[in-house]
């Protein structure tokens, strides 16, 4: 078979492999990444540095397995544990060549009361979890007896070693019968046309470079961006971005951000792996707030912060090449936790509209910046907590009037029966999505609470508050901004 | 003596097969739809045959899978618990696993004009909270009646904690004339149960039609029988999801007898190539384009490569075959309707087709014409390939995506029309692999139909 074939069959084993996960990556113990199946943005950057820093550390064998979920390890946020796992039946010239299976295990997440990740979770730096075909127990009941240890820990954590192994059985399979040799040339080579096909995807780019800054922590932080597209190189600098008391992102988490952002505007299926992310340079100043290192808590940074990354970068590039403008979606995901006077924990976030083109309207409710979504059973949520839902449903006119309308955001409505907590993040700092060329902007994200009294109390941007029974707590997400102005007979009419 | 007809009706292909008592024969016909309509060859069958009268219709209903999939049923009106009117489009599938711009979701097949909430409501414990007003259900019957709708879904939360809502308007609406279809949930997820009530009442308007046009032509006043994911049973007034599965319960019927154990058959069809198991039960839960949904369905997973889907070329400058499936409308090249390649036309290249069930029979000859084609999509900019490596290239590349699906260590097993085919090209490039052929009839499902007993 001819070489594009090869990659064509390499490409299909790739996806096929990772098909059964939610986030997963196949990663060449140099720290390439071979496929990275993404179900967010953070997915997209961490996925190498997890299988760099679990290897470098624990030299991973055939079908040894690594927990983690430090973000500074590759991780996400907290709630998000990943698998790393040693394969070593790729075959080279020197003897078999090692590559690590990364996967990414969701748990509900926890919003955490205070400002430091650990209170967002257990930090778990990479540990051996599974070796000669057993878990290891020790470290699972270690980890099973901490107050913050997720719920279905077990049987989660258990499903994944299950999945992972079925992966590498897989691969092991599948490479036999690709009817060529699986070899770390066929790699290399595959990579290699990676890059090219991207940089030639890049051709339709236009060349230049723009400078944003957005003010975000009422006017005390700067996010700043230099955009530059170059004939082989699509740079995204920082440089001038200070720290945050709100946003904090790992360096891969903003690498991840700018990789979907820059994918996005291509307008084509790009394989994400090193040759294609090859054409992509960040750069992040240490301890600003798109490379964190302090301990501060990350959930917001590694969500919303990664989606306002993305926008800002979308922005740029519809600067760049007015081909790809397009108004501003929706950020937060207007996050919530209630824990109840019983024990439970309920967790709910929600989807966004999305902004208008130039071409079409913006889609309502749908986060642009994940694959995986959570929207529960009514029935079931309503079983398993003290909570009545009393709607779910489109925000109407939030999106900004236009040509094309942006997509409108969702309101959701639920009312405690039993009195609880509430914990609450929303990035609000954008508080109306731009419209572009005459289009009006979008509503902001909004979360409101009233009492069984019937007094309604509008929250702020985050925070935590006690909630008596028969509270009804009413969320709004942002709806997308317009393109184009409404033509004045329409309006007339 | 009694005369059973057995009936198959996809979306391109009539199978009808005459069994009597009096005879060890069955006479069976295959009718090219696209050429010869539904009408057309039934009245061709009685004619030939010299039918007079039929006992028993036994039919095996796949078109609706088809409508389904290009979503060209008929929304109904769907009434839902207020509050929830975007719910189950807000859970519809996102269309790329990539990120985009602008990415979409699955188009709903639901007319959103016609969902209405209403005011009632009941508690996770069957409590009622809020009871249903029947000045609301009047007035929506008015607007219903207004808008000329004749099936109505019926969604309502905790319908299986307390049915008195459900039953009460499912009684109102048929009183007045419309068929109701009551979400009657006995799954966990309130959406796989609506979406059930609302596909069956999507379908209805197509089955309806079907079936009186079926019955139309038959003479005698047969008894009709419909197979579905778990048997043969007397048509149902109103449409029901398991006879989506017929084709999937007939084949398993066909095949369970042959020593396979759990292995699965893949059967390469002229319309669909997909997979079964033929000893697996039932599941509750039917994972359809839009999501579960509640329905006692058969395992039955299409390959990823199908007989009339379409050829581009891909990222790597490969000639490979798309996800948009063209069917017989216009169809393939090789049949003088279609203007894009498709695998079938790559397979007609090779010399299979001439000997294939009904199409043989409509092949043009234009060669040539599907050659260029296939040849001129090839973009890879390392090298130009000679017109016999572009073929073969791009039919190696189908065969191994069917390859990656084998097991490589137990026999796989073939049937369908297309079935030695894909044996002998799979065997020629992989010949360590198990392969065996049960059976190359394009009316296995058919076959089995005549010894069905109603359930």
């Amino acid at each position: 078979m001819n070489p594009s074939g090869q990659y064509t069959l390499l490409q299909q084993v790739f996806e096929s492999i990772l098909s059964d996960f939610v986030g997963a990556a196949i990663i060449d113990e140099s720290g390439r990444a071979l496929a990275i199946k993404s179900s967010d943005l953070v997915d997209l950057g961490s996925f190498p540095t997890a299988a760099e820093v679990s290897d470098k550390y624990m030299q991973l064998k055939h079908n040894e397995v690594v927990l983690l979920n430090d973000p500074h390890s590759g991780g996400s946020h907290l709630s998000s544990m990943t698998l790393v796992m040693g394969y070593e039946k790729l075959a080279s010239r020197s003897g078999n060549k090692k590559l690590l299976f990364c996967a990414r295990i969701p748990f509900r997440p926890v919003l955490g009361e205070g400002d430091t990740l650990d209170q967002e979770g257990i930090r778990i730096p990479p540990a051996p979890v599974f070796s000669d075909g057993n878990i290891n127990t020790e470290l699972m009941s270690a980890l099973l007896q901490h107050p913050l240890c997720p719920e279905h820990f077990k049987s989660y954590i258990e499903k994944g070693l299950e999945k992972l192994l079925k992966a590498s059985k897989s691969l092991e399979s599948q490479s036999s019968m690709l009817g060529f040799s699986f070899s770390d040339k066929l790699v290399n080579d595959y990579l290699d046309q990676s890059h090219k096909r991207c940089l030639k995807a890049l051709d339709d780019f236009s060349l230049g470079e723009t400078k944003l800054e957005q003010s975000l922590d009422a006017g005390k932080t700067k996010l700043a961006l230099h955009l530059t597209s170059e004939e082989k190189l699509i740079r995204f600098d920082f440089t001038g971005t200070t720290a945050s008391q709100t946003l904090h992102l790992t360096d891969n988490a903003t690498f991840g951000a700018c990789a979907g952002a820059l994918f996005s505007a291509l307008g084509l299926v790009v394989p994400k792996n090193h040759g294609s992310l090859q054409t992509i340079n960040v750069v992040t100043p240490k301890n600003s707030m798109v490379n964190s290192t302090a301990n501060k808590s990350m959930y917001l940074g590694m969500t919303d912060g990664t989606s306002l990354v993305a926008s800002l970068a979308l922005k740029a590039i519809g600067q760049i090449d007015p081909r790809k403008r397009l108004a501003q979606s929706g950020i937060s995901q207007c996050s919530i936790e209630l824990i109840f006077e019983d024990g439970k924990r309920y967790f709910d976030h929600n989807q966004m509209g999305l902004a208008a083109g130039p071409e079409q309207p913006g889609v309502d409710a749908l986060d642009p910046w994940k694959r995986s979504h959570l929207n529960p059973s009514i029935a079931q949520v309503e079983s398993r907590f003290p909570l009545k839902v009393l709607s779910h449903s489109l925000r109407q006119k939030s999106g900004g009037s236009g040509f094309n309308q942006g997509g409108d955001g969702v309101t959701r409505k639920l009312e405690t029966t039993q009195s609880s907590t509430m914990i609450w993040r929303i990035f609000d700092e954008w508080k109306k999505n731009e419209g572009i060329e005459g289009g009006k902007t979008g509503s902001g994200p909004e979360v409101a609470v009233t009492f069984s009294d019937g007094k309604s109390q509008s929250l702020g941007a985050s925070g935590k508050i006690e909630l008596p029974a028969g509270s009804v707590i009413t969320i709004h997400s942002a709806g997308g901004g317009g393109v184009g102005e409404i033509p004045k007979e329409t309006e007339d009419f | 003596m009694a005369n059973r007809l057995c009936l198959s009706v996809s979306e391109s292909f009539l199978q009808v097969g005459l069994s009597a008592d009096d005879s060890e024969q069955n006479h069976e016909r295959v009718y090219f739809l696209p050429k010869s309509p539904i009408a057309k060859s039934l009245q061709d069958f009685v004619g030939y045959h010299k039918i007079e009268s039929v006992d028993e219709v036994h039919m095996n209903l796949k078109s609706p899978l088809y409508l389904l999939r290009k979503q060209l049923g008929t929304p109904p009106a769907i009434l839902v618990t207020a509050g929830f009117e975007d719910w189950l489009n807000m859970n519809l599938p996102i269309l790329h696993s990539d990120f985009r711009m602008q990415p979409k979701r699955l188009h709903s097949p639901l007319d959103r004009d016609l969902v209405f909430g209403l005011n009632e409501r009941v508690s996770s414990n069957g409590e009622i909270i809020s009871a249903i007003d029947e000045s609301e259900l009047e007035f929506l019957t008015s607007k219903l009646k207004m808008t000329k709708v004749e099936d109505v879904a019926l969604c309502f939360l905790h319908s299986d904690k307390n049915t008195d809502h459900l039953n009460f308007a499912t009684e109102y609406f048929r009183e007045r004339g419309f068929r109701v279809f009551p979400a009657n949930q006995n799954v966990p997820d309130e959406k796989a149960a609506w979406w059930r009530a609302i596909l069956c009442a999507y379908l209805q308007p197509f089955y309806k039609e079907s079936c009186e046009q079926i019955l139309e032509l038959i003479p005698g006043q047969p008894q009709i029988s419909l197979s579905t994911s778990t048997g043969t049973q007397s048509a149902p007034d109103f449409f029901e999801l398991e006879s989506l599965f017929g084709e999937t319960y007939l084949l398993s019927k066909t095949f369970r007898a042959n020593p396979i154990d759990n292995q699965p058959v893949f059967y390469f069809g002229l319309e669909d190539f997909f997979s079964f198991l033929p000893n697996e039960e039932c599941d509750q839960l039917w994972q359809s384009q839009l999501g579960f949904v509640q329905a006692q369905a058969r395992n039955h997973k299409l390959l990823p490569i199908q007989p009339t889907q379409v050829f581009d070329s891909n990222y790597w400058g490969s000639v490979e075959l798309t996800n948009e499936n063209v069917g017989y409308e216009p169809g393939p090249m090789c049949l003088g309707r279609g203007i894009r390649p498709t695998l079938l036309d790559l397979i007609y290249l090779t010399g299979s087709l001439k000997d294939a069930p009904v199409l043989s029979d409509h092949l043009k000859k234009n060669t040539s014409r599907i050659k260029e084609a296939l040849v001129g999509l090839q973009e890879d900019p390392e090298r130009i390939l000679s017109e016999k490596d572009v073929l073969s290239n791009a039919l190696e590349l189908c065969l191994r995506k069917v390859i990656l699906n084998l097991n490589p260590d137990e026999k796989n097993f073939f049937a369908g029309p297309l079935a030695v085919f894909m044996h002998d090209r799979i065997r020629k490039i992989e010949p360590r692999l198990k392969l065996e052929i049960l059976d190359t009839e394009m009316t296995s499902a058919l076959k089995s139909l005549y010894s069905e007993d109603r359930t």
